[in-house]
């Protein structure tokens, strides 16, 4: 039975994607699935980045695709879980060094020895876009809580729907909870609204990513993390359990003292 | 032509038309004519019809005939046009066409659109559209005739685009970003409006776009 070919998009840049996709395919990775992660952001390379694997790249996508070697030189297993492999790409071609039906054979070569692929997307709609779809059963689209990058979620759902992949998920990354009490920030209803697809997964702001990018050592190793739990809980989602999504409002300073005296809020 | 006869009545925008196929010959033209006229007398009387002819030129002589039969039965000839393309298919029933030439102000054709509309999708439209679901922000619908929106509005809509000023926009929720009918823009205030529940609609009144609650 293949595996199953999952992109992560989102049309806008910097909402989490490459985040998502590394922590994701770790989470699954240490449940004991295989899985296979690839880069498509060519020319703007960060996967390997934010696995910790940059110095480790020999062969890259492009080389693949051109035929310079075989698929199974270029993947890099993970340093850390043998689960774990990562197809990294070129950071010195650009979008147009592969195209999509390369793109399709490589993910369907991938899928035949992995449980999950899981595809990295760059920001946009063009041919990095395309290349990133193609071969892609199933897409979850990351947004974070502001106007312009649930804009452009949108038109990414309208541009899966139209090249025939339907029923994204969605994941909205960088809430604050206390700015959407006080109505600075959208709330996950306000983006369910306009984006009417199903919801699965909402990670909080959190230092720790920041710090977990830098060091190439993926959130979701980090126990005390909330968007680290965040992102296995969503890993569990992705494969299929019933997972109860987090109380990310934990009331704020006033009912938090409330709760400790035990008066209720 | 079809089972329909050699002669089909049609309900035009601009009154009944009188369409007669070509390639009956002219005696099965006279009694199909006589047998529907005889099947729905009374129901046409004193009623205004046009005569025309899907591709061939009727002659005089067959044109009086036609006029003369129709007559019999208390129908009168508005203007017997040459030749006619081939119409858009309305059904043949009376209950459909409209007596007389009374004018409607709507454009013939719509056009349902059975989804929500996302952000960079356009629909451009000689007629009618209705949508049925929402038109997200980013969205653009463009219709010579009306906009309905069963859903809600937050896109851009031009209604009348091709200069009716009588075309509406209609809308579950009207929140548009942009609102266009005929050479006319408009956008909500900029001061924050508290958002009013209910269908409504916009139309031009007094040389601006105007926006109203529904009610039937």
């Amino acid at each position: 039975m293949p595996g199953k070919a999952i992109v992560i998009t989102s049309g806008k840049g910097g909402v989490g994607k490459t985040t998502v996709t590394a922590n994701l395919g770790m989470a699954l990775a240490i449940t004991g699935k295989t899985v296979a992660l690839v880069d498509s952001d060519t020319g703007l390379r960060n996967l390997d980045v934010v696995m910790g694997l940059e110095n480790r790249i020999v062969y890259d996508l492009v080389d693949v695709a051109d035929g310079h070697c075989k698929l199974q030189q270029a993947l890099i297993r993970d340093k850390r879980t043998k689960n774990l492999c990562l197809l990294p790409t070129a950071q010195t071609k650009e979008k147009d060094a592969v195209n999509p039906s390369q793109m399709q054979a490589i993910i369907e070569q991938l899928a035949a020895d992995f449980e999950y692929v899981i595809i990295d997307c760059p920001a946009g709609i063009e041919h990095g876009f395309r290349n990133a779809i193609a071969g892609a059963q199933e897409a979850i689209i990351v947004t974070t809580p502001e106007v312009s990058a649930v804009r452009d979620a949108d038109r990414i759902i309208g541009l899966l729907e139209s090249q025939g992949l339907y029923n994204p998920k969605l994941i909205v990354n960088r809430v604050r909870p206390e700015m959407v009490r006080k109505g600075d920030m959208m709330d996950i209803d306000d983006i369910i609204e306009i984006l009417a697809i199903e919801l699965i997964g909402v990670i909080p702001d959190d230092e720790a990513i920041i710090v977990s990018t830098n060091k190439g050592e993926p959130v979701v190793l980090d126990g005390k993390s909330r968007a680290g739990q965040a992102l296995s809980n969503i890993a569990r989602r992705v494969n299929g359990e019933q997972v109860p999504f987090m109380n990310l409002d934990d009331g704020g300073l006033v009912s938090r003292l409330k709760k400790i005296i035990g008066l209720r809020d | 032509m079809d089972s329909r006869g050699a002669v089909v009545f049609k309900g035009t925008r601009d009154g009944i038309k009188l369409l007669i196929d070509e390639k009956a010959d002219f005696a099965a033209i006279i009694n199909d004519l006589r047998a529907k006229l005889r099947e729905s007398s009374g129901f046409w009387q004193g009623a205004s019809v046009s005569i025309g002819s899907l591709t061939r030129e009727l002659n005089d002589d067959e044109r009086s005939k036609i006029a003369d039969t129709m007559r019999e039965f208390g129908l009168s000839i508005a203007s017997a046009s040459r030749r006619e393309g081939a119409d858009g298919d309305l059904a043949d029933s009376p209950a459909g066409s409209s007596m007389g030439s009374k004018k409607t102000e709507t454009a013939e054709q719509t056009l349902i659109v059975r989804r929500t509309m996302r952000s960079g999708q356009r629909v451009n439209f000689d007629g009618n559209v209705v949508v049925l679901g929402d038109v997200n922000p980013g969205a653009e619908i463009v219709a010579s005739g009306d906009i309905i929106v069963l859903g809600t509005l937050r896109g851009v809509a031009h209604a009348g685009a091709l200069g009716n000023e009588s075309a509406i926009v209609f809308g579950l929720k009207l929140d548009p970003t942009q609102l266009r009918i005929a050479f006319q823009i408009s956008r909500a205030p900029d001061e924050k409006v508290a958002s009013r529940p209910g269908p409504e609609l916009a139309c031009i009144s007094e040389g601006s776009i105007v926006v109203k609650t529904y009610s039937v």
